[in-house]
C-alpha cells in the first residue's frame, strides 16, 4: 500500500518549524538590509557600481565566512518561505496529495539549499 | 486493516463549509494573510540570489548579465516590494516574539514593548553595520 503523510509516525513539524523559526529571525534581521545591498543600492544609484563588481563579490566569497553567511541566509530564507507557503496553500483551500506537497515544499527547499551550497563551494575555490 | 486501529478513522466530524476567501472578510485575518504572503517575496528573492550565484560561476560576462537584470524596471519594482515585505515581516515577527518567549529575571518580567523596541534596535544596528562595511568595501 502506498504510504501517505499520515502513515509516518514521526512528524516533520519539529524540524520544519525550527528551520521556519530560524528563517523568520533571518528574514526579520538580515533580509531587509541584504535586499538593499544586493539588489537595490546600485540599480537605484545610491552606491557606486564597483560595489557589486565581479572581483568584489568573488573576494567576499573567498573569505570563506562570506560564503558561509550567504549559504546560511539563503537556506533559512528558503525553509522559512517553504513552510509558510505550504501552510498558506492549506489556508487558501488549495489541497494536493499530502506526501507530494511535503516533497515539493520541504524537498524543494532542500534541493535548492544543496544547489546553493554546491555553487558557493565551486565559487569559493575560484582564485582571482 | 491497520487503519482500523486508529480510532480517529471512525469519527465523522462535521466540518463547516469555509469559503476560500474567508480571510478577506476580517482585517485581522487579512493582515495574517499578508504576513504569510510576504514569504512569496522571500522565495522569489532567494531564487534571484541563487541565479546570481549561478551567473557568477559563469564568469565575468555571466555576472554582468545578472547585474543588468537587476537594472530592469520590473526587477527594481519587485525588489522594492520585497524590501517592503521583509520589513512588514520584521514588524510582525518582533511583535510576536514576546508572546512566544517571556524573558524573566527573578520576579521581574521584561515588558513586551521593551522587547519589541530592543529587537528593532538590534535590527537597525545590524543593518547599519552591514551597510557601512559593504560601502567601505565597495569604495
Amino acid at each position: 500500500m502506498k504510504k501517505s503523510a499520515e502513515d509516518f509516525t514521526r512528524s516533520h513539524e519539529p524540524i520544519a518549524w525550527s528551520l521556519f523559526g530560524a528563517g523568520g529571525m533571518v528574514v526579520a534581521f538580515i533580509t531587509p538590509v541584504l535586499i538593499l545591498i544586493s539588489t537595490l543600492l546600485v540599480p537605484l544609484g545610491l552606491a557606486d557600481s564597483a560595489l557589486l563588481s565581479y572581483a568584489n563579490v568573488l573576494n567576499l566569497l573567498n573569505t570563506g565566512w562570506g560564503a558561509l553567511a550567504i549559504f546560511i541566509v539563503i537556506t533559512l530564507q528558503l525553509f522559512h518561505a517553504a513552510h509558510r507557503i505550504y501552510h498558506g496553500l492549506h489556508d487558501l483551500h488549495l489541497k494536493g496529495n499530502a506526501t507530494l506537497m511535503l516533497l515539493v515544499f520541504y524537498g524543494g527547499a532542500s534541493v535548492l539549499s544543496l544547489v546553493t551550497g554546491v555553487l558557493l563551494l565551486t565559487l569559493f575555490s575560484i582564485n582571482l | 486493516m491497520k487503519n482500523e486501529s486508529k480510532p480517529g478513522n471512525y469519527r465523522k466530524p462535521y466540518t463547516s463549509k469555509q469559503p476560500r476567501w474567508w480571510w478577506t472578510k476580517n482585517p485581522f485575518f487579512l493582515r495574517y494573510m499578508i504576513r504569510e504572503g510576504t514569504s512569496v517575496f522571500v522565495l522569489i528573492y532567494s531564487l534571484l540570489l541563487i541565479l546570481g550565484l549561478y551567473q557568477l560561476k559563469q564568469g565575468e560576462a555571466g555576472w554582468q548579465q545578472w547585474l543588468s537584470l537587476l537594472n530592469h524596471p520590473a526587477v527594481i519594482a519587485f525588489n522594492l516590494l520585497a524590501l517592503a515585505a521583509a520589513l512588514y515581516h520584521a514588524a510582525t515577527w518582533f511583535k510576536l516574539a514576546p508572546k512566544i518567549m517571556v524573558v524573566r529575571l527573578g520576579d521581574w518580567k521584561l515588558p513586551e514593548p521593551l522587547m519589541v523596541i530592543g529587537q528593532w534596535v538590534g535590527m537597525i544596528l545590524t543593518s547599519a553595520i552591514l551597510l557601512t562595511l559593504t560601502l567601505m568595501a565597495g569604495a
